[in-house]
């Protein structure tokens, strides 16, 4: 429990002690949220109730864990290109400790599509939803940088060239991520 | 035995540092030391890692006010619409 605090406030420590389990207990944990709670929380308080499927998970929940190794494969060749020597099992077992923001967004995604009428056309609710989204995007955002300067131990105009070039893989990554069904991307 | 005993306090004296040492040692510890001062751009990169959901939801609850006071619905609805899945 400690380590998810540290996780949560002090990111920069929580990478140098490295803890895989818990880096792997949030991408397993949004992955699931994404593939398994979002389509029962539709079936059961959705307006339409559309019958969850099976084969459906499964292969969501497959692809997931290939996005996450996707993106760590991404993050260790560009790094590497711009100078880092950490090697791909370092990515692996810390920037799954970037995912709290990740997971957090998972859940809102799961309430915002399937109360979707309660949201939309409400100010009030849209501002809260608001908060949360443009809240979680700056979150991961401020842990992507940390991550470059304390894990791929990129400086200044190298950690900025890794930030923009990571930058656009990340969004073509979320397109595929959206295109096969993972609403919220696991990246 | 006595003869054993100067030998030592010759050795002990020997392993001491010199005077000359002892102002080298000085002169290196002084030019090491200076009052660390963070630079404002430090200060704000420290007050951002360390809890960082912190500067996140305020920056986000600042634009989500201002937006949504100007555009309405409008926003919000844009907002949902990216993000809302």
């Amino acid at each position: 429990m400690e380590f998810f605090f540290e996780v949560l406030n002090h990111p920069k420590e929580a990478f140098r002690n490295r803890n895989k389990m818990a880096a792997w207990f949030l991408v397993a944990f949004t992955i699931l949220i994404n593939t398994v709670f979002g389509p029962l929380l539709a079936w059961f308080g959705g307006p339409f109730h559309p019958v969850p499927n099976i084969y459906w998970m499964l292969r969501t929940t497959l692809l997931g864990c290939l996005s996450y190794f996707a993106i760590c494969a991404v993050l260790w060749v560009i790094c590497k290109g711009f100078g880092s020597k950490t090697p791909l099992n370092v990515y692996i077992q810390t920037w799954g400790l970037t995912f709290f923001p990740t997971l957090l967004c998972s859940i809102a995604v799961a309430f915002s599509e399937t109360f979707f009428t309660v949201f939309w056309n409400n100010s009030i609710w849209g501002m809260l939803l608001s908060i949360v989204f443009i809240g979680i995007l700056i979150w991961k955002t401020i842990l992507y940088v940390i991550f470059l300067r304390e894990v791929a131990e990129l400086k200044s105009g190298r950690m900025a060239g890794a930030f923009v070039i990571i930058g656009i893989m990340i969004i073509v990554l979320a397109s595929f991520n959206g295109y096969i069904g993972l609403k919220t991307p696991v990246l | 035995m006595k003869k054993d005993k100067k030998t030592y306090i010759i050795l002990e004296n020997d392993a001491l540092p010199t005077k000359q040492q002892k102002e080298k040692m000085l002169a290196h510890i002084l030019s090491e030391y200076h009052v660390y001062k963070a630079s404002p751009a430090e200060r704000l990169f420290k007050m951002i890692t360390v809890y960082p959901w912190r500067f996140a939801f305020c920056f986000s609850t600042v634009q989500a006010v201002l937006f949504t006071m100007i555009w309405g619905t409008g926003y919000t609805n844009l907002i949902l619409r990216v993000f809302g899945g």
